[in-house]
């Protein structure tokens, strides 16, 4: 009876940082996402520098650990300019810039995948870029990239963990401190991985109903 | 009126346009015809600029539209694809009235009237709300033309409007520019159906190589043509 309440009780806690790491996860997958979008747009448009300038930052962004990118920010950028940056503010900041660099290149990837007749068909209308883009060749890509977006958005859900190395009362950390206080690490890191799961089983899901209302039949 | 002149196009060091010169007037329908890469769908594309050209100017009523006013001459231009282009995530209703209403500011209610006249025009009032998925190749060219009406343009481009079709619905097609040619429309079309531009268009324009080798009345080019290059020209597109 006492194991079984202990069960409950650890399960209780650990899953108490569902609420902190969707916090996490969605704030930074609309970060990432609107960063991604503006990113891509350079990526795909004419002008040469605004071009270079996002090849570059998704360069940097993919090319250095997360970990590395959140240190920087929440203990390594204070130091700079005196001001103490809340954990919440430093995790969603680095996940979003770290996220946008690779929503920019499945947004990118998308829009290429898009028949050039459309661009020319708009344009020998006489539409312009921002309304083309927005109406036209960006609705058609986002049925093409949701798959990898909603992938994306898993990846960030699982790589939020890593706010527990600031400190933050997420999953993660919950069973860290279960863990540590009751030296028995398996059951509760456990607990983790099943709480992880069922989050990606929710937005797998949420994102089969997106697809399914995006894809061709439901017209 | 369109007036071009001296037009060129390179990619590189090819040459497909080659100092192309010519006066269009209101309401002719000029049939563009060549044999493969001789440059009839650059030059239409470079009127309405979907290919810059490398030199030379197109004046439409008087107004420069080479290097600026694109705008401008896209709402007096319309074109229509061989590979129809409607937009894919739009109804045939949306793909009638958007450019309208974002682009010219027309009401919403007069829009969506002028866009059923223009369906029951073409057939096709029945499809109003299909998207483009479902439609077939010769409905899906008959809606891109009445996307084109939609904007009032005073010129269309036709860039071979009937190649991507089955031979059955080529007609149908046809049928609809046939009835266009007497609206006062301005209709430049680059097709190999011979038929049609004997008994629709009014002046012939052969190019060759970038340049235009012949400038005739539909008429004269088809009885009183002299030039070996055109009649090989003719008999292979008859042969066909």
């Amino acid at each position: 009876m006492d194991s079984l309440h202990h069960f409950l009780s650890t399960l209780s806690y650990v899953s108490e940082g569902v609420f902190l790491t969707l916090e996490y996860t969605l704030l930074s997958l609309l970060g990432g996402v609107v960063l991604g979008l503006c990113l891509a747009l350079m990526k795909v448009g004419e002008y040469t520098i605004a071009r270079r300038a996002a090849q570059f930052y998704t360069s940097v962004f993919r090319g250095t650990p997360m970990l590395v990118q959140l240190s920087i920010i929440y203990f390594g950028a204070p130091s700079l300019v005196s001001y103490k940056i809340s954990p919440l503010m430093a995790g969603v900041f680095a996940f979003s810039l770290n996220s946008g660099a690779y929503v920019s290149e499945i947004i990118r990837s998308g829009i290429k995948t898009i028949d050039q007749g459309q661009f020319e068909a708009a344009k020998a209308l006489g539409i312009p870029y921002s309304l083309m883009m927005a109406h036209i060749i960006l609705p058609q890509a986002l049925r093409g990239i949701l798959p990898a977006l909603v992938n994306e958005a898993i990846n960030l859900l699982k790589e939020t963990a890593l706010i527990s190395t600031l400190g933050e009362a997420d999953i993660m950390r919950r069973a860290q401190l279960v863990a540590a206080e009751t030296y028995s690490y398996f059951e509760p890191l456990m607990m983790a991985a099943v709480c992880y799961y069922f989050l990606v089983l929710l937005l797998s899901g949420i994102a089969k109903l997106l697809e399914k209302r995006l894809s061709y039949d439901c017209y | 009126m369109i007036v071009i002149k001296n037009l060129n196009k390179n990619y590189g060091h090819h040459v497909v346009l080659n100092h192309l010169s010519v006066e269009l007037h209101k309401a002719e329908i000029v049939a563009i015809l060549g044999s493969s890469g001789s440059g009839k769908s650059t030059f239409l594309r470079c009127i309405n600029r979907l290919e810059e050209p490398t030199a030379g100017q197109v004046w439409i009523d008087g107004v420069e539209v080479t290097h600026s006013n694109v705008q401008q001459l896209r709402t007096k231009v319309g074109m229509v694809f061989q590979n129809f282009h409607l937009f894919s995530n739009m109804s045939v209703i949306q793909n009638l009235v958007y450019a309208p209403q974002k682009v010219k500011k027309m009401p919403e209610s007069q829009a969506f009237e002028k866009a059923q006249q223009l369906l029951r025009q073409v057939g096709l009032e029945k499809k109003i709300k299909a998207y483009p998925h479902t439609l077939s190749g010769g409905e899906k060219q008959r809606i891109a033309i009445a996307r084109t009406l939609m904007m009032d343009p005073e010129v269309i481009l036709f860039d071979e409007p009937t190649s991507a079709l089955d031979p059955e619905m080529v007609q149908e097609v046809l049928r609809v520019i046939k009835g266009l040619a007497s609206t006062g429309i301005t209709i430049l079309i680059v097709t190999h159906e011979m038929n049609f531009v004997r008994e629709v268009a009014t002046r012939v324009l052969f190019l060759d190589h970038g340049s235009i080798l012949e400038d005739q009345s539909t008429k004269d080019f088809f009885d009183g043509h002299n030039k070996e290059r055109i009649a090989q020209f003719l008999n292979q597109a008859t042969s066909d």
